[in-house]
């Protein structure tokens, strides 16, 4: 059986061009992963733009390297998407979607006590994707009483902007997706063992080919996260809200973000930020940690179990890489890796600080 | 029918003396109209504390007045209370409650998928009453998962301190109630133009005399809160949201209050701390004075044309008075003490 290749390269800085080189050469390692990209393929990078802070810390995909890859996916001829959903901006918008559903009702219901009325109440409160406003219509006009159009938002998301992303797509002509305004598609899991079917962003559905454009940082419930954890985000924030907890006090959190993981398909490649990292209360409130590592790989299972090995744990300790591995969405165990251009012994730093509170 | 009597009187200062001095002319005004609470045993002063939900109360029924009427209830020989929750702290109380018991579930419930959990999920994120709290069936599991005592409910929950009315307890020897800590009660409203029943707290029904001590306050919009808006806190802060949108998804915001100000039993007797009336954007116009009547609506009405309110309280108080809670009209009340004309308008 032939291994599978991960490609790790030094870069010490976030300057474009460095990143930039240090993409073409890890990707240049890899043959089969723009031998992939055919020209007018639909190619969706989902970024990691957890959360925006005003202290610094690089804890989202840097955009010099979202640049880079963009690039380099163009040149194959295909369209680039920059997609995501973080909860920084979806919490706000997710608050003016519902405080306009009572508004554009109010006074709708004259006459009606509240037992009547509560029902409704719940109902609106429990909205939790896009897909679910056209059920709530204005009685008079029977139109739907918010469409996504109306909140004034379009590709002009607050996360992106901030995060330098906006900028990306201004410059490459890339198209960004926000994923909470997206219709929501059903996709069973194949593997289920948490979730039997998972609510994924429309964009997930529609790109013939998917790329993971992590970062890599400790996480406080899956102890690292890299190409599989951040796939996490194709799901509407609201919803995640639910997976999350319940998954956290069921016990069932990697294998939750597993059957998320699992539903998306073809196979998501990856190519990860690593020139800063995120060590100890990741992955937010983690410190930075300097890797100055740019990683790719076609697999993201084996890119985190490389990952694993970098930060000096062994890839089948995190529950994310064993279980992705034992259901067979790609390659966990480093016997059956081949690293390509710097050596894991050279670069790995196995002293990181984990502060974790994992199942 | 006797016409209903507001007693609007001067305060020197911000002292609890001060304020001790105003409110007996204030019951010697009203003669026997102030005269409702004699012999009662258990006196419940329900204040206003507001905060900006970040913990911290920005707006608080002066501690002062709040002290020297307990005092003067206490010296009576009544037993007294002081309670409220405000919006902000219930909030952080059950976003806290809810975390606990998520946590306390974590790993528990090893295997389940989430069409399973989901269901004991939603019945923790539904829940609105501490009484309820026992009442998770979570299987092999020890109940209840949450106590008071685990919540440190005295450090996390420190609106009374924060706005100086624990001191203005301490001082008089006053109990605290914090409502939303308490069991509720479901109440008939007799108005019951929108709420049917009401969630009442605990301490509402265990008060043989009541008194809606609020903070005077203007909005932008120029509605006014005073006696009759204070006694939306006594019903669970989880409940506050629903009852409000829904109400204005019926245009029934006005009837809303009065539903609960209603079922509020006995009538609260209205002391409106109008020493300084907070405006918008915590701005706060002084006036030095305190409004006191046996008719809250009546009291209300008062405030209204001492802040030249305008036509934005006529619904509430016209609802108020159809339901039989008072007088709105302020040629029908008799106005004790200081005229409003003296001290009418903004400032």
């Amino acid at each position: 059986m032939s291994k599978v290749p991960v490609a790790i390269v030094e870069c010490d800085s976030y300057n474009r061009e460095k990143v930039d080189a240090a993409v073409r050469t890890a990707v240049g390692l890899l043959p089969e992963f723009t031998s992939s990209i055919t020209p007018n393929m639909r190619v969706l990078f989902k970024v990691n733009l957890t959360w925006q802070l005003e202290d610094g810390r690089s804890i989202t995909t840097h955009p010099s390297v979202v640049l880079a890859a963009a690039r380099l996916v163009q040149e194959c001829g295909a369209t680039v998407t920059l997609g995501e959903g973080s909860g920084w901006s979806a919490h706000p918008m997710w608050r003016k979607i519902r405080s306009l559903m009572f508004e554009r009702l109010h006074g709708t219901m004259k006459g009606r006590k509240f037992h009547e009325l509560e029902p409704l109440y719940d109902s609106l409160m429990s909205v939790k994707t896009v897909s679910e406003l056209s059920r709530f219509t204005h009685p008079d006009t029977h139109e739907p009483l918010v469409r996504v159009e109306d909140l004034g938002i379009g590709s002009d998301i607050d996360v992106f902007s901030n995060a330098g992303i906006q900028d990306v797509a201004d410059e490459t002509g890339a198209r960004l997706a926000f994923f909470d305004t997206e219709e929501t598609v059903e996709i069973p899991s194949p593997t289920a063992r948490y979730l039997a079917t998972v609510p994924a962003c429309k964009s997930i559905a529609e790109a013939d080919r998917i790329i993971s454009l992590c970062k890599i940082k400790t996480h406080d419930d899956a102890i690292l996260t890299g190409g599989i954890k951040n796939f996490f985000g194709i799901v509407p924030t609201p919803v995640r809200g639910g997976f999350h907890s319940t998954s956290k006090f069921g016990g069932m959190i990697n294998e939750m973000l597993v059957d998320v993981f699992s539903v998306v398909k073809p196979p998501p490649m990856v190519i990860s930020d690593a020139v800063v990292a995120i060590e100890g209360k990741g992955p937010i409130f983690g410190e930075e940690r300097r890797m100055n590592l740019i990683l790719a790989s076609t697999d993201c299972v084996a890119h985190d179990a490389v990952m694993c090995a970098l930060t000096g744990k062994d890839p089948m300790e995190i529950p994310t890489v064993r279980l992705a591995h034992e259901s067979g969405l790609g390659q966990g165990l480093l016997e059956n890796i081949e690293v390509r251009g710097t050596p894991v012994e050279k670069v790995a730093q196995p002293d990181w600080k984990f502060s974790l509170n994992p199942e | 029918m006797a016409a209903s009597r507001v007693a609007i009187v001067s305060v020197r200062d911000r002292t609890a003396a001060a304020f001790a001095d105003a409110i007996g002319e204030g019951f010697a005004l009203l003669a026997s109209q102030g005269e409702a609470h004699k012999g009662a045993a258990n006196v419940l002063l329900k204040v206003d504390v507001r905060d900006d939900g970040n913990d911290r109360p920005v707006v608080a029924t002066t501690p002062a007045l709040v002290e020297a009427l307990a005092r003067r209830f206490r010296e009576a020989g009544s037993t007294v209370a002081i309670g409220d929750t405000p919006g902000g702290s219930g909030y952080r109380l059950w976003h806290q409650i809810r975390r606990l018991l998520l946590g306390k579930l974590r790993g528990r419930i090893r295997g389940k998928n989430y069409d399973d959990l989901m269901v004991l999920y939603g019945a923790v994120q539904s829940l609105k009453l501490f009484t309820e709290l026992d009442s998770l069936d979570v299987p092999d599991t020890a109940k209840p998962l949450v106590l008071l005592d685990d919540l440190g409910v005295e450090s996390q929950i420190d609106f009374f301190k924060g706005s100086g009315i624990a001191d203005a307890a301490d001082a008089c020897g006053a109990t605290l109630r914090r409502f939303d800590l308490e069991p509720f009660d479901t109440v008939t409203s007799p108005a019951g133009t929108f709420l049917a029943s009401v969630l009442l707290c605990r301490a509402i029904a265990e008060a043989d005399h009541i008194l809606s001590v609020a903070r005077a306050g203007i909005s932008a919009e120029g509605r006014i809160s005073g006696a009759l808006a204070n006694m939306f806190g006594v019903v669970p802060t989880s409940m506050r949201a629903p009852y409000e949108r829904t109400a204005r998804l019926a245009s029934a915001s006005d009837e809303m209050v009065v539903d609960i100000f209603a079922a509020v039993s006995p009538p609260p007797f209205a002391v409106i701390d109008a020493a300084g009336i907070a405006g918008r954007e915590g701005a706060t116009d002084t006036r030095n004075l305190v409004i006191m009547s046996p008719d809250c609506v009546a009291a209300d009405t008062v405030l209204a044309a001492l802040c030249h309110a305008g036509p934005a309280n006529r619904p509430l108080l016209d609802a108020a008075e159809k339901a039989g809670c008072g007088c709105a009209a302020l040629d029908r009340i008799e106005i004790l003490g200081e005229p409003v004309g003296q001290h009418g308008g903004p400032r």
